[in-house]
């Protein structure tokens, strides 16, 4: 009996420890806010990027509990967005690197209040939708950016960086003329948007940044692709292609594999954003440099996305806590200067100074050379094509459409035949 | 009609299985030749009867009709190879020795390996560096062939990867069908003093005819509906120049917002492998029963 009477006791002093120890995760699950949070993945950003970022904003906001979605791939993040909203999945908040001009026009984002975007030095970024930002603009990309391999230049006699578009031409000839690549180039499979970036390049320096009216022109069916603009901008891509000054290699190649060819020396000059910096070593074996794209006429213009931070969903069940954390995320100053660090991404938090958040980071000088050309006063910033918002966007599926029929240009196609494809797909996506 | 304790039983029985099949596989169905009438966007939650306009506006869509030539294509080279390989390799390991054994085993495992890890491998041995043109240029032979970038390879690379898969299955099914031939038989071949060919052209070729029903019509409803490979391989690219069927209806779905349009191109899928199987079942069960 005795030991039966000490058997409940110990069972009630366990029952006890339990509930003691037990009780206090209960209440702070109970007072947790769970929130579903897409990031994206890329060599330069890897998991363990996002990871370290979300947990220091949730260190510092300890009510949020985080979970993490990551699309199968960042050049189809906005198709994933879709699928997941047609299987009532759609996330609370997502970073914002989509077209997202379809998700606000189908009122799947809330837009953010004045006081959210205070702590931003540029509030409006890529563009504002009836008054209102649905994308926090927490970073700076210079989209427009040609990488120069520095001893292949000097090796065809090539002092200076180009500065017209007859300048780089007159570069391409002289690499050419000394058995070097003169571009790198491609994007196979799910990287066709790495394809499409010297078009995209091309198209906002050369017709979307100079007559303002086309994009609105495409949208409301006043207009399509037949214009001199376009086709100068795409005979200027498939130029470089046709004078088999692009590397043969382009459409078997993914980002990384693209990224990894010209860090190589398989060619000279690289078209990409500025967030490739970030993926060149301090220690690389040969020297690399950067100049802004010409545009075709000689205008200074400069392609520049500022944007890139989350978006909340319409249909969050915490859409005050979401934008909260959104924010504290977007202008966590240990997460901006990883990112800058990572992928050169410039931030565009008040908050941040260069040199005080970036001690203890070893920058890659090509960093600091971007930086410096965001900042050169006579360029002109247009928006990236296929990417704008509001007025400006494209149809949806054309950004797709761009994507594909870069890899069109890249297999030999010529511009006619690209303008066609461009204009039936507009014209049915209408 | 009376109701007995059996029917009852027999439908209870039954009712699991139903309730699964309809939910699983007769509803997706009923709803996406329903949705074939809509114009529907999921972005949107527009949802607007448009009646057969949908089926009006594929006839002239070239996507489309690029797609199909893909899809046919491929099961063309699908059907064709994975049942010749296949036949030739059932009869190679048609013996009873352990060694054999092993061989059936390793020959079976592309099959139960995912479409996407395959689409993968393929992809890391058919780049521009992979191992196929390093293997070419360590015999001297021309090696600078983009296998994956190059459209008129692009869709030779889809078949090998999709055909390395069917293969297996071809050759186990094939290898089935020829260890049930009763020994008599080939006994009574060989006392005629028939050769391999002949023994192959009128015993086995003949006897295989079930085999080849079943592998048909599995490599037809394969082929039609391949989405996975062909995305790890070449995402449908250079261009449009291997976008099979499946991925035009996903990119019209889901990145056009056409969720009506889509579903009109899988309603005429459907109908498309549906005929293609069930003619193919008609005549190749015929042959089964001639023989």
């Amino acid at each position: 009996m005795f030991i039966i009477n000490r058997l409940i006791k110990i069972k009630y002093l366990i029952n006890i420890i339990i509930f003691i120890s037990v009780f206090p995760f209960a209440v702070n699950a109970k007072d947790q806010i769970e929130l579903d949070f897409m990031v994206f993945e890329t060599p330069n950003l890897p998991a363990e990027f996002w990871d370290d970022a979300i947990a220091r904003t949730v260190k510092d906001f300890p009510e949020f509990k985080i979970n993490k979605i990551v699309p199968p791939n960042v050049g189809t993040m906005g198709d994933y967005l879709k699928q997941l909203k047609a299987t009532d999945q759609f996330p609370d908040v997502m970073m914002s690197n989509f077209a997202v001009a379809e998700f606000i026009e189908a009122g799947l984002l809330l837009p953010y209040e004045d006081e959210d975007l205070v702590r931003f030095v540029d509030p409006v970024g890529l563009g504002l939708t009836n008054g209102k930002q649905y994308a926090l603009p927490q970073l700076t990309v210079v989209e427009s950016l040609m990488f120069y391999n520095k001893d292949m230049f000097n090796a065809a006699g090539i002092s200076e960086e180009p500065k017209t578009w007859e300048d780089l031409m007159d570069a391409a000839t002289k690499l050419k003329s000394n058995n070097i690549t003169p571009f790198i180039v491609g994007g196979a499979a799910g990287d066709s948007w790495a394809a499409a970036w010297p078009l995209m390049d091309l198209v906002a320096l050369n017709v979307t940044g100079k007559d303002k009216d086309f994009l609105k022109d495409l949208k409301s069916g006043k207009r399509n692709f037949s214009n001199p603009l376009m086709e100068s901008a795409i005979d200027a891509y498939s130029d470089l292609v046709k004078k088999g000054w692009t590397n043969s290699t382009a459409l078997s190649l993914n980002y990384a594999e693209l990224q990894q060819t010209f860090l190589s020396g398989d060619g000279a000059m690289y078209p990409m954003g500025g967030f490739f910096a970030g993926a060149v070593p301090l220690d690389h074996p040969f020297e690399i440099g950067v100049f802004a794209i010409p545009a075709l006429d000689g205008s200074s213009r400069l392609v520049t996305y500022t944007s890139g931070g989350p978006a909340i969903s319409a249909s969050t069940e915490y859409p005050e806590a979401a934008r909260k954390f959104a924010v504290e995320f977007a202008t966590n100053v240990a997460t901006n200067a990883d990112d800058l660090f990572r992928d050169a991404h410039i931030p565009n938090n008040k908050n941040f100074d260069l040199e005080r958040d970036m001690k203890g980071y070893e920058i890659h000088p090509l960093i600091f050379e971007i930086i410096e050309i965001l900042q050169t006063p006579n360029f002109q910033h247009v928006p990236f094509f296929t990417f704008e918002v509001g007025d400006d966007a494209l149809v949806a599926g054309m950004q797709a459409e761009v994507f594909s029929n870069s890899q069109e240009i890249l297999s030999g196609k010529a511009t006619s035949e690209i303008i066609e494809n461009l204009n039936n797909k507009i014209a049915e996506l209408q | 009609m009376k109701i007995t304790k059996n029917k009852i039983d027999y439908f209870l029985l039954l009712t699991p299985g139903l309730i699964l099949f309809s939910v699983l596989i007769m509803l997706p169905i009923v709803l996406t030749i329903f949705y074939s009438f809509f114009k529907i966007s999921f972005l949107t939650n527009q949802f607007d009867y448009i009646g057969l306009k949908n089926f009006y506006k594929l006839l002239h869509k070239k996507d489309f009709y690029n797609s199909l030539q893909i899809v046919l294509s491929l099961t063309i080279i699908a059907t064709i190879f994975s049942n010749l390989i296949g036949i030739i390799f059932a009869k190679l390991l048609n013996h009873n020795n352990k060694i054999f054994i092993v061989l059936r085993v390793l020959i079976f495992t592309p099959f139960i390996l995912s479409p996407i890890v395959v689409g993968y491998t393929f992809s890391s041995i058919l780049t521009d560096n992979g191992i196929l043109n390093q293997f070419l240029a360590y015999f001297s032979i021309e090696h600078n062939i983009s296998w994956l970038g190059n459209s008129k390879y692009a869709l030779v690379s889809i078949s090998i990867a999709l055909c390395w898969q069917l293969v297996a299955f071809c050759t186990v099914i094939y290898l089935a069908c020829l260890k049930n031939i009763p020994s008599e038989l080939e006994d009574a071949v060989n006392i005629d003093g028939a050769n391999n060919l002949q023994k192959f052209r009128y015993l086995d070729w003949p006897l295989l005819a079930p085999a080849l029903t079943i592998n048909t019509v599995v490599i037809l409803i394969s082929s039609f509906k391949l989405y996975d490979r062909v995305l790890a391989l070449t995402g449908g690219g250079p261009g449009r120049s291997t976008e099979t069927i499946s991925m035009l209806i996903i990119r019209t779905a889901f990145n056009e917002n056409r969720v009506g349009f889509a579903s009109s191109m899988s309603l005429v899928l459907l109908i498309l492998s549906g005929v293609t199987t069930f003619v193919a079942l008609i005549y190749l069960g015929k042959r089964e029963v001639t023989t």
